[in-house]
């Protein structure tokens, strides 16, 4: 039994390790998501004299990182409903049991959601770093990792949990889409009809948990979804090895 | 001047759109790691810098945070009577959510809202206002809730929620701008206040930050946005 255990973690980290090498561009991509954002924040700031202060005045909208955060939530969601059926791991990883790739799977959309987490709040003091520099000494500072880390564990364990969750979200629909096509159309439209019907409370649900300091309270819905998801294609994948 | 950064930026634009158009061909996965580590080690060079550059907190003793945080309180105080009626200005809002239940307004807007009583008027195809009052008891850079006086049907107008509402009331004193936030929103997007007004005060404690902002020379209180914390 320990035999096999110890075994099966060998598996997956073996496995770990392909799928990390086969997904290296999608790090490259997070890089170059992050880069044209901050580009386009310092951009889009209106450049005008200052004529009041006698420095370079440039406005700065709030919205973009926001902007780049739910953009990098798109492109995980795009990678995880591609994840599964990766050309280059299905060829270059054979001969692993279900079971290791549904658990390496997981622990790369972990890593990816935790790499956006911590890319996307360190990004933010690049940016600063960068009109720091061009524009000297106009720059008021808010909280920090240096003056309020907890602030700074909070955001990451916020934006990477609700990255996580919707990573597992794209995987099982994938996994749901190919196990059966009318159950997955069932599901969808089960779901979607209370959001549609619901969409205001769960705007505001999502506004008010954001912005508040209920962190744990947030985050334990999306916590939820990603149990639910990776418990679903768990139980497809099972049901399907059983049959195969 | 604006121009010659504007060329400045245009110029960088062009530089980065070449850079990253070569980037992408890119098919070395040795390459692409040495990007990532590049990469890495920026973000490590910009939040030493933001540290070590940039301190934020303002070393005081005792004393002076306790009379801090009396002098705050008064002002919530005197808020939460009404007593700060400054000025009104417009100013545009971008969303709201309500929470029926318990008869609060939340509303998302470009600016950082007062602390204080505020009204509101509810525009319905340009047609229709409908002014209701509260007490603004949670405010930040981009962000306010309001407690309602009393409970008032403004959350729905003919069943449907509005889709516009313009808020009255800023406040100046003594040509500075105070902004008392209560919290910070649990995103990357707590501010760095980025603009070209200098920080005459900033208190970070548990729970809430105090900031001092003093209104710039020749910029006009009644344009408020120029005065507004953004980012």
């Amino acid at each position: 039994m320990l035999t096999d255990d110890i075994a099966h973690r060998g598996e997956v980290k073996e496995l770990f390790t392909i799928k990390v090498e086969s997904h290296i561009r999608a790090f490259f991509h997070l890089i170059l998501i992050e880069l044209v954002f901050i580009c386009l924040t310092i951009g889009n700031g209106t450049i005008a004299d200052s004529d009041s202060v006698g420095n370079l005045n440039i406005t700065f909208i709030f919205s973009m990182p926001v902007i780049a955060y739910v953009f990098s939530l798109f492109w995980i969601f795009a990678i995880s409903l591609k994840m599964p059926s990766n050309e280059v791991i299905n060829t270059s990883a054979k001969g692993f049991s279900v079971r290791a790739h549904l658990l390496a799977d997981f622990l790369l959309l972990l890593v990816i959601s935790l790499t956006i987490g911590l890319t996307m709040l360190l990004s933010n003091y690049l940016e600063i770093m960068l009109v720091d520099l061009l524009k000297q000494d106009s720059i008021v500072m808010g909280y920090t990792i240096w003056n309020a880390p907890s602030v700074f564990l909070a955001n990451f364990l916020t934006m990477s949990i609700v990255a996580f969750s919707v990573g597992c979200l794209g995987y099982a629909l994938h996994a749901l889409y190919h196990a059966s096509l009318p159950l997955f159309i069932l599901l969808v439209a089960i779901v979607l009809l209370p959001i549609n019907y619901y969409i205001d409370s769960l705007y505001g649900f999502l506004r008010n948990g954001i912005f508040s300091q209920e962190a744990l309270l947030f985050n334990l819905p999306f916590l939820g979804l990603s149990l639910l998801c990776i418990g679903l294609v768990y139980l497809m994948r099972n049901k399907q090895e059983v049959k195969g | 001047m604006g121009l010659i950064v504007a060329c400045i930026f245009i110029l960088i634009g062009i530089l980065l759109i070449t850079l990253m158009r070569r980037l992408i061909n890119i098919e070395s996965i040795r390459k692409i790691k040495l990007i990532i580590a590049i990469y890495a080690i920026l973000l490590l060079v910009a939040t030493i810098y933001v540290g070590v550059f940039k301190p934020d907190v303002v070393p005081m003793t005792k004393q002076e945070k306790n009379t801090i945080v009396k002098e705050n309180t008064d002002f919530l105080e005197r808020a939460e009577n009404g007593q700060l009626k400054g000025k009104e200005e417009t100013f545009f809002v971008k969303t709201f959510t309500t929470d029926v239940p318990n008869n609060k307004l939340f509303i998302t807007s470009n600016t950082v809202s007062d602390i204080g009583q505020i009204i509101i008027y509810m525009n319905k195809v340009n047609t229709e206002k409908r002014v209701v009052e509260g007490t603004v008891y949670h405010t930040n850079a981009y962000y306010l809730s309001l407690q309602l006086n009393e409970s008032q049907p403004f959350v729905k107008v003919d069943g449907k929620t509005p889709s516009t509402i313009t808020i009255h009331g800023a406040r100046e004193i003594d040509k500075r701008f105070r902004v008392a936030t209560d919290t910070m929103p649990l995103f990357p997007f707590n501010p760095p206040y980025f603009k070209g007004y200098s920080k005459s005060y900033s208190l970070i404690l548990p729970g809430y930050t105090i900031i001092d902002l003093k209104v710039p020379r020749g910029v006009k209180v009644k344009d408020f946005n120029k005065l507004i914390v953004q980012k």
